[in-house]
Order: C-alpha cells, then sequence, then structure tokens
C-alpha cells in the first residue's frame, strides 16, 4: 500500500526548510513533493524513500502531520498517458481529489500519485487495464 | 451599577482595622446576582468574572474581552484553548485576526476539512462577539502558552 505524509505548514520562510532539514539529516530522500495552499498556511505532502522513518523523524520532531493512502500508477512518459487515466477514472465516476505526476525516467516512465476516496476500487479499475501498481519504495 | 448589569467590581471592607480598602478597583468585570443559590445561600453574589476591564479592545466599535473568544475556543474540540489576538487597521477599516492551534490528533491532511474547521470558528466567534473575525490556523506550539497574564491581544492600530 503506498502512502504519503502531509505535513501542515505555516505560509512563512523557514517552514519547508525544517521540514528538509530534519528529513536530510535522518538520510532520507524525496521521492516527490508538492503543496497545497491555503493562504496562511498549507499542507506540504510528501513521498520518500522511507516514508515510516520519515513519518517517525518529523512525529518526533513535533510536526503536526498524517499519512494517507495513495495510488501510484506507472504511465509511460508520452502525450495523453495522464488523460488516459483521468478519462479512465470519470468513465467509472471516480472523483480525484489530488493528483501530481513524478517523471521517472524520462521518455520512458513516469507515474501518478492518485488520492482518491476508495483506493481499492481504484486499484482494481486501474489493475484490470494492465496499469502497474508501484510502491514508495519502486519510485 | 444596578443588580445584574455588568461593571467593575469595587471593594470596601467594613470590618478591617489594620489595612482597610476603600472603593478598590478590581479591574474584574462581573454582575452582581440577587436571590438564592441553588446551595441555599441567600446572600447575593457576584457572577463568574467576565474578563478584566482593562484587557478589553474596541474592534469597528465592539467592545471585545479576551476571555469572550477563550469561552468560544474551549467549546471547539479540534482546537486548543491559547489563541492570539491581532488587530490591525486596513484601509481605514478594522480587522480582526484570531490565531488558533489545532490539535494534532484531529489533523487528517486534509485542506477542505481545515477550510471548514476556520469557517466554523469564525462563524462561531461571530455569535458571540458580533465582529467576523479572520481565522488562522498556526502549528502547534507557536503560540506562547497561557500563563494567565500572558499577551493575548496585539493591536497593531495607530490610532
Amino acid at each position: 500500500m503506498a502512502r504519503q505524509i502531509s505535513v501542515f505548514l505555516e505560509n512563512k520562510p523557514g517552514r519547508i526548510s525544517h521540514i528538509t532539514g530534519l528529513l536530510a539529516r535522518a538520510g532520507i530522500n524525496f521521492r516527490a513533493s508538492t503543496i497545497a495552499d491555503s493562504g496562511t498556511f498549507g499542507i506540504f505532502k510528501i513521498i520518500t524513500d522511507n516514508n515510516e522513518q520519515a513519518y517517525r523523524v518529523l512525529k518526533e520532531a513535533g510536526c503536526m502531520l498524517a499519512s494517507q493512502e495513495v495510488v501510484i500508477v506507472e504511465i509511460p512518459d508520452k502525450v495523453g498517458a495522464f488523460h488516459r487515466i483521468a478519462r479512465l477514472l470519470e468513465k467509472n465516476t471516480i472523483n480525484i481529489e489530488d493528483v501530481y505526476c513524478i517523471l521517472i525516467s524520462r521518455a520512458e516512465k513516469a507515474a501518478l500519485v492518485l488520492k482518491v476516496s476508495d483506493p481499492e476500487t481504484v486499484k482494481k479499475i486501474l489493475k484490470k487495464e494492465k496499469y502497474r501498481l508501484l510502491e514508495e519504495e519502486a519510485l | 451599577m444596578p443588580d445584574g448589569q455588568e461593571g467593575e467590581l469595587v471593594l470596601t471592607t467594613l470590618q478591617r482595622e489594620g489595612m482597610p480598602i476603600l472603593r478598590y478597583r478590581t479591574r474584574d468585570l462581573t454582575r452582581m446576582i440577587k436571590g438564592t443559590c441553588r446551595c441555599g445561600r441567600t446572600h447575593r453574589r457576584i457572577e463568574r468574572i467576565k474578563g478584566r476591564s482593562d484587557d478589553m479592545f474596541i474592534v469597528k466599535g465592539v467592545n471585545i474581552f479576551p476571555s469572550q473568544i477563550e469561552t468560544v475556543l474551549m467549546e471547539i474540540p479540534e482546537v486548543d484553548a491559547n489563541f492570539l489576538v491581532i488587530v490591525d487597521r486596513k484601509n481605514g477599516l478594522d480587522e480582526l485576526t484570531v490565531q488558533v492551534e489545532i490539535k494534532r490528533e484531529y489533523f487528517t491532511g486534509n485542506l477542505q476539512q481545515l477550510r471548514e474547521l476556520q469557517e466554523r470558528i469564525s462563524a462561531q466567534l461571530k455569535n458571540m462577539i458580533i465582529v467576523t473575525p479572520r481565522v488562522e490556523l498556526v502549528e502547534p506550539g507557536t503560540i506562547p502558552p497561557s500563563t494567565g497574564k500572558a499577551k493575548r491581544v496585539i493591536d497593531k492600530r495607530r490610532l
């Protein structure tokens, strides 16, 4: 089961470097990150090469955070690949709450990180279409 | 002050001789309550202290006490009782901002939930203090803990 860590951050200088510093010192590598911002605060969403340890390190440092299940699907790095996934989920009337794209290998492989309310159903739909699902370690 | 009306508590001792107090202004805000208490006591009582007269601040012509804000926040389980009020004036209009800390256990990573919480806090504060404040959510542990005399209101207006 793939997961992302969501960290609550105030929107002011130094908050991101606080997190990146903690993870760097713990020897944890970033795989993907994105921010959902809402004015004076935001949610920093990260996937690392060791989410379990990252969660522990940030928790011990006093961060307010949550671990959320996501679906990571491998797609080819080609025009229309993202659209095919979006269209496939649309046809199944599945709402994408959040999505971001990661390039794994240029002109070859990319991945989409999807946040949906029912990950199991989405996994089944994607598997049926022969898509490969990834764990965060595989990124 | 007539009974039941809110005002500052002023004390005068009747029996002390060594160190009497004459019309001592406590700066505590309360009101006198007439009638018999549930416990059977018949003497007049004072209501729970609402705040201190010198804590009061005025926003858009409305008198606000920090204790009113605290009362509202204490009834919202998702937030800590610590808060900070910032009053500013932009384009000639008073702006009231209330910073609150969310409790760790209520954070799920869902942005929508936080926005709804912000709106709910703002609406409940408005019910109490008439003015609609801007509510800012801040990281836990960033507001100095309440020590009784902690500074709860920062007034940036230059009046």
